[in-house]
């Protein structure tokens, strides 16, 4: 599975591969980018998800680092 | 599937010191109602009062903007956005842009200021020609403008965006350096004086950064997604920070017993704040406060531009007018 994750403020993209899996936790996906789970907010399709949601082959979302911007 | 602690529909946010999942429509709830309780409990602000909002943009001061709006029937709360154009380039126009859209769909009034129309010059320059750090320079020119605004505008009080998660690194901070007087100025209120220091007061102290960026975008509300600039996330700050949140994730609420006691002692201690307030003077050129006969402001102007700023900057909010947002 691939998913593509927009990393803001930072505002990087990084495409996460998974293969032979057709679904993956938040929690992974986290895992994966290399933060914590209340370090950033993870949203689709405008919601938030928590770290027990899912996300499935062909997702984008975007990543909000949680840290004062200015 | 995290379910929602109150109707079980599907969470948006785990809240672990409350040990609450909550869907968007309660955490919308939960976030207002705590802005609300911590306005109450602290003494904020009181029924009827005008306050002057600080709004740069950012989440927070957005989830500020919109939390109090919200409340503000209730409270019978006067709400005067105000927004600072910095010059910082790109940033400050797309941080303009976003207030101008959360105003129109927030219903408020904004008041914008532009620094460089008004002093004459914006923080690069005011940085660079007085060799100040901009972020130095970008804070005292910040809350010189609040506070005159305030004053010009007879406002009660000025609210800014301050969450616990700015004030718990910067308190323990200067705990461990000794500096414990400055701990007062973490206070959720400062006392003010008619016609010369606004009370400034801080309705998002017992909310997280977490809570106010999931509040915004569950509100549909747009927010800066840059940094800014001149942004420095390294040194003390950044470590203490990092160690607040390992010791938050293991014993969730420890940030926030921290800041409550925080705020008892500097409560208790108030005798302090007056004694602090009663060393300061007017400035001589604008008449505001000042540790010396000129203050900050006037004398930062004043190095780079030849004159002092400060009265320049008193009559242009005397004649400011607000955006429309409707």
């Amino acid at each position: 599975m691939i998913v593509r994750a927009k990393i803001y403020p930072i505002r990087r993209e990084v495409t996460i591969r998974k293969p032979g899996r057709k679904v993956m936790r938040v929690m992974t996906l986290l895992r994966e980018l290399g933060y914590g789970v209340y370090e950033v907010v993870v949203v689709k399709g405008g919601k938030p998800l928590t770290e027990d949601d899912v996300v499935t082959d062909g997702d984008e979302v975007e990543v909000y680092e949680v840290r004062s911007a200015g | 599937m995290a379910k929602c602690s109150k109707c079980g529909s599907k969470a948006v946010i785990k809240i672990p010191y409350a040990r609450m999942n909550l869907c968007e429509k309660h955490f919308i709830e939960y976030f207002e109602g705590r802005v609300a309780a911590t306005i109450e409990k602290y003494g904020l602000l009181r029924e009827g009062e005008s306050v002057l909002v600080a709004v740069s943009g950012g989440k927070d001061s957005v989830a500020l903007l919109s939390a109090l709006t919200a409340i503000a029937p209730e409270l019978r709360l006067k709400i005067i956005p105000l927004h600072i154009h910095l010059g910082l380039g790109e940033y400050s126009d797309e941080s303009l842009s976003v207030v101008k859209e959360v105003s129109r769909k927030l219903g408020v009034n904004t008041y914008i200021l532009n620094l460089e129309e008004a002093v004459g010059a914006a923080i690069p320059e005011l940085s660079a020609k007085s060799n100040r750090p901009p972020c130095a320079v970008c804070g005292l020119v910040k809350r010189y403008v609040l506070n005159a605004a305030a004053i010009e505008w007879g406002v009660d009080a000025v609210a800014t965006g301050h969450h616990i998660d700015d004030l718990a690194p910067y308190a323990l901070k200067n705990m461990l350096l000794g500096d414990m007087s400055a701990a007062l100025k973490l206070a959720p209120v400062t006392t003010g004086e008619e016609g010369y220091l606004a009370r400034r007061v801080r309705p998002l102290y017992e909310v997280t950064e977490r809570e106010c960026l999931i509040y915004v975008i569950v509100k549909g509300l747009p927010f800066v997604r840059t940094l800014c600039p001149n942004t420095f996330l390294g040194g003390m700050d950044a470590l203490i920070r990092k160690f607040l949140y390992e010791l938050d994730l293991r014993h969730p609420g420890v940030k926030l017993r921290f800041m409550r006691s925080l705020a008892k002692t500097a409560t208790g201690r108030s005798t302090d704040q007056a004694r602090i307030q009663a060393e300061l003077t007017r400035c001589k050129y604008c008449g505001l406060p000042s540790r010396s006969d000129v203050c900050g402001f006037c004398r930062l102007t004043e190095r780079v531009l030849g004159s002092p700023a400060g009265p320049r900057v008193r009559e242009v909010l005397r004649r400011l007018q607000p955006l429309h947002a409707k």
